[in-house]
């Protein structure tokens, strides 16, 4: 089983592009299961017909543990594509990290990893906020991280604080697919998410084009593939799941994390190329990978 | 590491009167995973609606470390608790990732309480507050309340609150009426305590604690005389000739009698120095010790430092005492007679009813008959 976790800033598209991506993994022939990873549990909601499922930390609330049945909180979706949402407290109550790392032990503890899923995919909250969001990141779970992004800079900024999570828990290996540059349609956006994937090292796995399309599949509550098969843009979500489909069999293909320090965020915001005349990054853009030691 | 809401438990059940247990009248919300993910407060409001009808009329909420890191608003789910119940429930805010430590947990606590506290327009100077615990022996209460209440009263005072530790919530509105208070004891940490409450009540605070032994006795009384301006020559002269004729006739059981004391270094004992003095009995030798793992157990084990029993055993051959007495609560595996310093409790009876029971200690060889007196 190859695991990928998609993280990016809130409101960039995540929830969409994974239920999209586990669509299409499926159509590929691949057994998947989806984790929404996010208090809104808005994640698998294209997968179901537009139905909200009930959650994991809802389920264990009221449910006694000897009563507890991985069966319960797993729906078959669109696709065959199984879909789990974590859930959380309302908004300013409780602790939502404190969710993920409930929901991530009962899933350990009912052998969801026994299920037989040739691709597991965390859509995850925006940022990185406590370590309870991270543990996608820890090693044992996510194979791959794939970082969404539009071009503005708050996104990117995200996204280089999604690199720095990462590097907390570097052993070394590298773990980091790609960005995926979801278009808001800002003047030279391809550019200035370039200029950052250049710096970071990553390659732009796809540029998702800003497609009313999208508006419209959500409306009906199905992906993107079922409603407009075969549109520019799904033909840019098949290519991240072509790119999942390629890394799980070469994992040497992925990255390591190379957060940019904030000199070089700075020269990103100002849109001031990373890459000198020699194609070089220029030096002190990264900061610092951490010695493991490991 | 102690958490601070530890004080705050400790001076909520000393406000209930000592209960012997605090879980007596704690009722805890248990709070468990899942409350740590979606919060506590339905816990808390159902916890605290239970005793609205049990028909307790103030609750003290007492927060710990998970409501801390969660986010709980505690006070604002008292103020509505408050509200709705109508009854008063007081929020304690003492998550220790906040708060600190015990100490900082008491001083929350104290605040907390100190809201209670009623505003009085005028100070009675007649009135007084105990701020401490003066209990050492709870058996003895009468014995020693007594003792309490006769030198507040000689001085001319009647005991407004003794906080904590006998007083109810009634207690702790009339607090702010007293002009003066007094520490049951010196402890730095409860000093502390002291200042703050006297602080925000405006209320005087004696320099000198409740009177161990003779010689502080009087000079309490100096001080009450120079805070209220009241002729105490009298009691004192009456005191003290009280304290002769009873340490006399004690002292014909005593006088010449020997001991060896093992003292820690921070122990506040000048008044068991008089008392002895006064008995006539003779120290031997004042052994120190610091009483630490280092001194009585590692050390002792690595063979570099005789272990403390050691030393004594040896001085009880050397100097053969009537009696050892120590401050240091281990057995110190000698085969002399040995007693524990203890503490007598404050005022004239206090010191009095310690001699008394020191005599009977000394002369315990001769009635019981194994040694001649």
């Amino acid at each position: 089983m190859f695991q990928v976790a998609i993280y990016g800033k809130g409101g960039i598209g995540k929830s969409t592009i994974s239920a999209n991506v586990s669509y299409s993994l499926a159509k590929m022939g691949k057994k998947v299961v989806q984790i929404g990873c996010d208090p809104k549990h808005d994640s698998t909601r294209l997968l179901l017909g537009g139905k909200v499922q009930s959650t994991v930390l809802d389920y264990l609330r009221r449910t006694p543990k000897e009563r507890r049945n991985l069966g319960d909180v797993v729906l078959p979706g669109s696709g065959g594509v199984d879909c789990i949402e974590a859930g959380g407290p309302e908004p300013g109550v409780g602790c939502a990290g404190r969710g993920i790392l409930t929901m991530f032990d009962f899933l350990d503890g009912e052998g969801l990893n026994d299920g037989g899923y040739d691709y597991k995919l965390y859509d995850v909250l925006g940022d990185v906020v406590c370590g309870g969001f991270a543990v996608p990141l820890r090693k044992g779970y996510a194979d791959a991280v794939y970082i969404v992004t539009s071009g503005e800079f708050m996104s990117l900024y995200a996204a280089n604080n999604i690199l720095k999570g990462l590097l907390n828990y570097d052993d070394g290996v590298p773990r980091v697919g790609g960005i995926v540059l979801n278009r808001r349609g800002m003047e030279n956006e391809f550019e200035y998410v370039k200029n950052f994937a250049d710096g970071v090292g990553l390659p732009i796995v796809a540029c998702i084009p800003r497609d009313p399309l999208f508006a419209d599949a959500e409306s009906r509550g199905v992906t993107l593939s079922e409603a407009h098969h075969g549109s520019e843009a799904d033909l840019a979500i098949k290519k991240i799941a072509e790119d999942i489909v390629a890394k799980s069999k070469d994992p040497s293909s992925l990255h390591r994390p190379r957060p940019l320090s904030d000199d070089a965020m700075d020269r990103v915001a100002k849109g001031v190329p990373l890459k000198n005349s020699k194609g070089w990054v220029i030096k002190g853009s990264s900061t610092q990978s951490r010695t493991t030691g490991r | 590491m102690i958490c601070c809401h530890t004080d705050a438990l400790t001076l909520y059940r000393d406000l209930r009167g000592g209960a012997d247990s605090v879980w007596d009248y704690v009722s805890c919300t248990n709070l468990n995973d899942s409350s740590s993910i979606f919060g506590g407060l339905e816990s808390l409001r159902s916890v605290v609606r239970e005793r609205a009808s049990e028909g307790d009329e103030v609750v003290f909420v007492v927060s710990m470390c998970v409501p801390g890191i969660i986010g709980d608003d505690i006070v604002g789910c008292c103020a509505e608790l408050s509200e709705e119940l109508k009854i008063k429930v007081v929020p304690v805010p003492v998550d220790g990732i906040s708060v600190g430590g015990a100490t900082q947990g008491r001083d929350v606590c104290v605040e907390a309480v100190l809201d209670l506290v009623e505003p009085a327009k005028t100070k009675d100077p007649a009135l007084i507050n105990i701020l401490g615990e003066y209990r050492a022996y709870r058996e003895f209460n009468s014995v020693f309340d007594e003792s309490v209440e006769r030198l507040i009263e000689d001085a001319g005072f009647r005991i407004n609150t003794v906080y904590p530790g006998r007083c109810d919530i009634s207690d702790v509105r009339a607090m702010g009426k007293a002009a003066f208070a007094v520490k049951a004891f010196d402890n730095f940490t409860f000093s502390k305590t002291a200042d703050l409450i006297c602080d925000r009540l405006g209320i005087k605070l004696m320099k000198e604690p409740l009177p161990l032994g003779m010689a502080a006795a009087e000079r309490w009384l100096d001080e009450v005389a120079s805070l209220t301006g009241r002729d105490l020559d009298g009691v004192k002269e009456r005191m003290r000739s009280e304290y002769e004729g009873r340490i006399g006739r004690i002292r014909e059981r005593t006088e010449g009698k020997t001991v060896l004391i093992v003292e820690r270094p921070s122990g506040k004992n000048d008044w068991f120095r008089e008392l002895l003095d006064d008995l006539g009995i003779r120290v031997l030798k004042h052994r120190e010790s610091t009483y630490n793992r280092w001194v009585m157990g590692h050390d002792a084990a690595e063979g570099k430092e005789p272990h403390l029993s050691g030393h004594v055993a040896s001085d009880v051959e050397d100097l053969s005492p009537d009696l050892v007495m120590s401050d240091i609560y281990t057995d110190l595996h000698i085969k002399t007679r040995c007693r524990p310093i203890g503490r007598p409790q404050p005022g004239l009876a206090g010191i009095l009813d310690y001699a008394e029971r020191l005599g009977r200690v000394f002369n315990a060889p001769a009635l019981e008959g194994w040694r001649s007196a």
